[in-house]
This record gives structure tokens, sequence and C-alpha cells, in this order.
């Protein structure tokens, strides 16, 4: 069944329809929400938050309109609240670690362990790197290099114009190379993975 | 390398500086997030191009089992109701001259109300019906949470944390909407009045 149709029926209260919708745009919103965040359960959360919203306004979703952007929104809305939440206790999003998928955790069980091994290694890097970064850069740089979206997508979900956004990202992106090459020059020299 | 590769090594200067339409970036992004040879070269000209692969990040095997059923578990009943309430606040909109007139009137009779006759009485009495009856001597608080029970329409007592002896009462407006073949319904709010009393105030 298309997206459309789960819409419509999740609109009129078919659960069923509205799990599929969960399941189709699960792993988007949850790495939306940990490349914002930077911790994985309060990304869980975020996620599992964002639809929880979404079944309350999907009455109001007009469809004529793309519906990832518009869902996205609810998602960066969250996640920023959570970040902030976050900053306000003193915890940081590099910090802690990532305990179940850190070089030295639970990944290196599963298949495709080194895969993952270095998947969790570059969202620990990243999760450092992006800590220099203002909310706004972060989000920005989430949605256009790791979800990429357009720039007037982007402008829809953060409420700015795009122009705005081009801005963040030249910061963003200025900022993150700067950090990988004071930081993690090894990586630089030789890409590994 | 297989053509996918040739095609990105083709593609990618223009990718790099975004020139791509969103069909074409979007198979870019994700050939480089699972090819390692590829992503190399990328990063070579930009070093970001090794967070390529956290475009394909999923949800971790261990939230899954569990993810739908909390969710589910959270559900109001129905789609389209709001979780929580929504702000009390009423919207405000323009009020004809009379109506506003008939406001300030009634906030004025509500202060008196209110005020005067804690300076005689402070017994309970009968908790008010209205509005109109609040002088009847009951204790300041009591008298006020009494009446927001008995019309709720009307006044609603909002405690102020922290300061016992101040109150806030926001008293709302509605239009009696007509309703064809029952009885008038009000409105939603269509103005608000916060009085903030001062209970300690000596007159």
């Amino acid at each position: 069944m298309d997206e459309r149709s789960l819409i419509r029926l999740s609109r009129s209260g078919d659960r069923s329809a509205f799990e599929r919708l969960v399941l189709q745009k699960r792993d988007r919103a949850y790495r939306i929400a940990l490349n914002i965040v930077g911790d994985e359960d309060e990304a869980k959360d975020v996620a599992q938050s964002a639809f929880i919203r979404l079944w309350s306004v999907i009455a109001r979703y007009d469809e004529a309109l793309p519906f990832d952007p518009w869902f996205s929104r609810i998602v960066v809305n969250l996640a920023i609240d959570a970040y902030r939440r976050r900053q306000r206790i003193g915890a940081v999003p590099g910090g802690g670690g990532d305990p179940a998928g850190g070089p030295t955790g639970r990944a290196a069980a599963q298949p495709d362990a080194d895969v993952e091994l270095m998947r969790a290694e570059l969202r620990s890097v990243f999760r450092d790197v992006a800590s220099a970064l203002a909310p706004a850069q972060r989000v920005a740089f989430t949605l256009k290099e790791i979800e990429g979206m357009e720039t007037e997508e982007i402008a829809q979900v953060m409420g700015v114009k795009a122009s705005t956004v081009r801005n963040h990202l030249m910061q963003a992106r200025r900022i993150l190379r700067d950090e990988l090459r004071r930081r993690y020059p090894e990586y630089l020299k030789d890409v590994t993975w | 390398m297989g053509a996918g590769c040739d095609r990105v090594r083709d593609l990618l200067a223009d990718y790099l500086e975004d020139r791509l339409q969103a069909a074409e970036r979007g198979a870019v992004r994700l050939h480089l997030a699972a090819c390692r040879a590829c992503r190399r070269e990328a990063a070579a000209r930009d070093p970001l191009q090794i967070l390529a692969p956290l475009s394909v990040d999923e949800l971790p095997e261990r939230y899954r089992e569990g993810f739908w059923a909390e969710i589910q578990a959270k559900l109001p009943e129905r789609p389209g109701h709001a979780i929580g309430v929504a702000s009390r606040r009423a919207q405000w909109t323009r009020q004809p001259a009379r109506t506003a007139l008939l406001m300030g009137a009634a906030a004025a009779a509500l202060l008196a109300a209110l005020l005067v006759p804690r300076l005689f009485d402070r017994r309970a009495a009968e908790p008010p019906a209205t509005i109109a009856q609040a002088g009847a001597g009951i204790p300041f608080g009591q008298m006020a949470m009494e009446a927001s029970r008995r019309a709720p329409q009307t006044v609603e007592q909002v405690r102020t944390p922290g300061a016992r002896q101040v109150q806030v009462y926001s008293m709302k407006y509605y239009l009696a909407s007509a309703s064809s073949g029952g009885p008038a319904r009000p409105s939603p709010p269509v103005t608000e009045l916060v009085l903030i009393v001062d209970e300690g105030l000596d007159l």
C-alpha cells in the first residue's frame, strides 16, 4: 500500500495502517533524531514521540504537500527540544559514548560486525565534531547532507528562508571540516572505511 | 569498481558542488554510503564525505521489537485529538465597542463583588451559583473557587504558585451561537480578561 493510502487510512483511525506508516518512516525519524540529539536512547524516544504526535495531528496534514518535510518538522522540533534539555543538564551530545554500538559494544557480535563497527565509530566521530555546531546548523546539516533533502524543503521544515538554510549549511560545513582536521586528522589521511 | 562507480566518479564534482538534480544526488549519496573506494575518493576532495554512511543508519535492532508497541500504548483512541490541553488563552478578536464596554463594566463589578464583602464578613456561606452572587460573604479564596465550580463557563480560578495571597482570575466571554433545533450553545471564547487580585489588599 502506498504512503498516501496509509495516511488516509491512518486519519480515519486505522491503527494497522498507521503501524505500517510507522515502519516505513521509522528509520528516517530515528536517524534525524540521532544526528541532532547525539544519543541513541534519546533518539529512539524522540522518534516514538514524533509518531505519537503524528497520530494526533495527522488530520491537519495537507495532502497536496509532500509528507516527508511535514513530518520531518515534527521530528526536528522534538529533537531540538531534547537536545536543549541535554544541554541544560550538562549532557554532552558526544560524551558517554554509545554502549551498545560502540567499538567494544554489542555490535561486535553481529553479522557484518566490521561494517557495524565502522558505522558505530563514525557515529561517535560525528557526535564529537557536531558538538561544535549550533542547533540550527546541526539541523540544516543533518537534513541536507545526511537525509539529502532539498534546501527549500529544509527551509520549510525549519521555518526560515532558503538563504538562511544555505548560510547555516556553509557555517556547519566549515566548522565540521575544521573539527575533523583538528580532532581526527588520521581519518582524513587514509579513509579506511 | 563497477559501472556504478564509474558513473559516480563522473558525477562527483557536480555532487560536491550541489549541482545535481535530486534523484541523481540521492543515488550518489547512497552509493558513497556503501562504497568505500568512492567514498575515499570523495573524501580526498571534501573530508565531510567520510560521513556518508550516516545516510543509511537504521533503528538499532535492540529497539525494533518494542518500538511500535510502546507507541501504540500511548496513542489516543482516535487520531486528530491533540495530546494535552491546548493553550487556555482564547483568541483575541476585534471586539465591538459595545462588547468592550460591557467587559469593562463586568470586570469592575467582579472586582467590587470580590473585594468589598471581604471587609465585612469572612464567614462561609452558601456557595454562589453565579458570579453575581459572589458578594455573599464567603472567604475570599474559597468564594472564588466555589464560584468557578458552579460557573465553570464564566470564571476560572488560576492559583498563582507560591503567592498565596494573590489570586488570578480568568474571565472568558462567550457569544451565544444559534443552534438550529436546539438550545443556544456558547461559541469558543472570543476574548479573555485576566484579573490579578491581591488578597492582602487593605482597603
